[in-house]
């Protein structure tokens, strides 16, 4: 069963179309990576799931139930959200303006405190936020999204600004809010090294398209492991294999992963035509580099 | 109603630290400031018309800061949420818009109630003060004040809108520049523009004339207009409907 789901979603500024997801699918208890460029449209999906901007066409589905004008009210009760950069009233407290969102959303004043706790900003509860450092507000903004623990939470760059150990520690409370807490989370960042860490399935968006969607694993065993050969003629090396997707990369042949008994035939079939093998080895790309490439190829499933 | 006073409570606690009382302080000082210029004018105090006098001058200069003290307060309370974006806490908390917008301008809307009460208890006071004998008209100050207050719910749900529209408050603020100058000056050259222009309707509220009989200027009072009350409360009630669905910048 899906949390949130995209149908045949587009979204159009004049003859701009920044968005156009033809399937989304986030199951419940799952921590969704959206990942992108800048432009990519991630920001405009967010921003019409939690309701703050319409979709042009197509439907979104949140818990099943198709989101529009009837229900939206409703709905937005179940989603709490961080978009784009933090917003909070600066001459309030942190805990002032956590009062006024759960008063907006009709929650308890314990859990005000439980998410000035959880986002380590229970110390400087009485501050006002004008006073606040770029990681505290963060961390303010995280708190809004958190607050009672909303069926689904929608954060766009959660870690900005923040420094490494709490960064770590944002991660560690996004990649357990699912189990701890019976929710969903969305979530996009620039740092992919850092979604990686956070996110069980990952939709890659490009140009307004999603690329692909799908388990981290699955994404990296598709298009990131190579074999790196260095032999004594590359390119007589390359013009006798003939294989698919085979470069010459700083003296090295790249062939994308292929099973043993390929790779056994290879190095067989070089040195019966007198080419010595030097060196071969296997290399995973991180998930940085595999999407660069990606969205600079444009694959698509 | 528990939902529009949670609302409303909300909006309080927002202004906690809030300029409003200077800006009231200010427009006091100078309706108070005009009246006592006027006082020095030779006229009767014994009769009802000194009365009429003081607020003639009162409601003279309300063309001329009115739209801007509206406009000022008005952006302030909008730009409080236009400040770090607090629109989309608000749009996604799931409370309807239109409640989030009628609470808002009721808050502000009630301190310009405030004000106006407060200024003719001062102008009674101030008037008793200089030596005005006669009794207070209570009838006509009475529809003096509430043409003043629709006149300013008209004048402040335009503001409201221009400012939820435009994130950059000083559109609003030039409006009201330009509107009170253009309202002083319709009062002078037309009265078909005094009827169509907002910023210019305070003057319908005047009511001393100064007739000239050979060498002397005699005062006489014309009836109250209430076209003002009227106009006001349809075009604030248009300016309502259409905010209510306004799509909010952000």
């Amino acid at each position: 069963m899906e949390a949130i789901k995209l149908k045949n979603v587009s979204k159009k500024y004049g003859k701009n179309i920044v968005v156009d997801i033809e399937e989304l699918n986030i199951e419940k208890r799952q921590v969704y990576g959206l990942i992108g460029p800048n432009g990519a449209g991630k920001s405009t999906i967010m921003k019409m799931i939690c309701g703050l901007t319409q979709s042009t066409s197509g439907e979104i589905l949140i818990d099943d139930d198709s989101f529009n004008k009837k229900n939206r009210n409703e709905t937005l009760k179940k989603i709490g959200s961080l978009i784009e950069s933090p917003s909070y009233y600066e001459n309030l407290s942190g805990y002032e303006n956590l009062t006024i969102v759960r008063k907006l959303k009709n929650l308890k004043d314990e859990d005000v405190f439980n998410a000035l706790e959880i986002v380590g900003l229970i110390k400087h509860k009485d501050k006002l936020v004008k006073h606040y450092s770029l990681g505290m507000k963060q961390r303010l903004g995280i708190a809004m999204a958190i607050i009672g623990i909303p069926k689904i939470i929608v954060l766009d760059e959660p870690t900005n600004g923040l420094d490494p150990k709490v960064r770590e520690e944002i991660r560690t409370l996004i990649r357990n809010l699912p189990l701890k807490y019976d929710t969903t989370v969305m979530v996009s960042s620039h740092a992919l090294d850092e979604i990686e860490r956070m996110v069980n399935k990952i939709g890659i968006i490009d140009k307004g398209k999603l690329l692909f969607q799908g388990e981290i694993n699955e994404f990296k065993s598709k298009y990131s492991s190579f074999i790196y050969l260095r032999t004594s003629n590359n390119k007589k090396a390359v013009n006798l294999l003939n294989l698919k997707d085979m470069v010459i990369e700083n003296d090295y042949i790249k062939i994308p992963i292929l099973p043993d008994e390929m790779i056994a035939k290879i190095i067989y079939k070089l040195i019966s035509e007198n080419i010595n093998v030097y060196r071969i080895y296997e290399k995973d790309k991180s998930l940085e580099e595999l999407f660069i490439e990606f969205t600079e190829r444009g694959l698509i499933e | 109603m528990k939902n529009l006073i949670m609302l409303y409570n909300i909006e309080r606690k927002k202004f906690i630290q809030n300029r409003f009382i200077f800006i009231f302080a200010i427009y006091l000082l100078i309706n108070l400031f005009i009246c006592g210029l006027q006082v020095r004018n030779n006229f009767d105090k014994s009769t009802q018309i000194a009365w009429y006098m003081l607020f003639e001058a009162s409601i003279f200069i309300k063309v001329i800061i009115c739209p801007i003290m509206i406009a000022s307060i008005v952006s302030y309370s909008v730009q409080v949420e236009h400040n770090n974006n607090m629109w989309k806490i608000l749009k996604s908390s799931g409370v309807p818009f239109d409640k989030l917008f009628i609470v808002k301008f009721i808050y502000i809307f009630k301190k310009f109630i405030l004000v106006y009460i407060i200024e003719f208890l001062i102008i009674y006071v101030f008037g008793k003060v200089c030596g005005i004998t006669s009794s207070f008209p209570i009838i006509d100050s009475f529809k003096k004040l509430i043409g003043i207050i629709i006149i300013t719910f008209s004048i402040s749900m335009l503001h409201y809108l221009i400012s939820l529209y435009f994130s950059n408050q000083v559109i609003s603020l030039s409006v009201s520049i330009v509107g009170s100058l253009m309202g002083i000056i319709s009062i002078f050259i037309s009265k078909v523009l005094m009827y169509l222009f907002v910023y210019s309707w305070f003057g319908f509220l005047m009511q001393v004339d100064f007739v000239k009989s050979l060498d002397v200027f005699n005062i006489s009072l014309r009836e109250l207009s209430l076209y003002p009350i009227f106009a006001g409360l349809i075009l604030g009630t248009i300016l309502f409907v259409i905010g209510k669905n306004i799509e909010v910048c952000d």
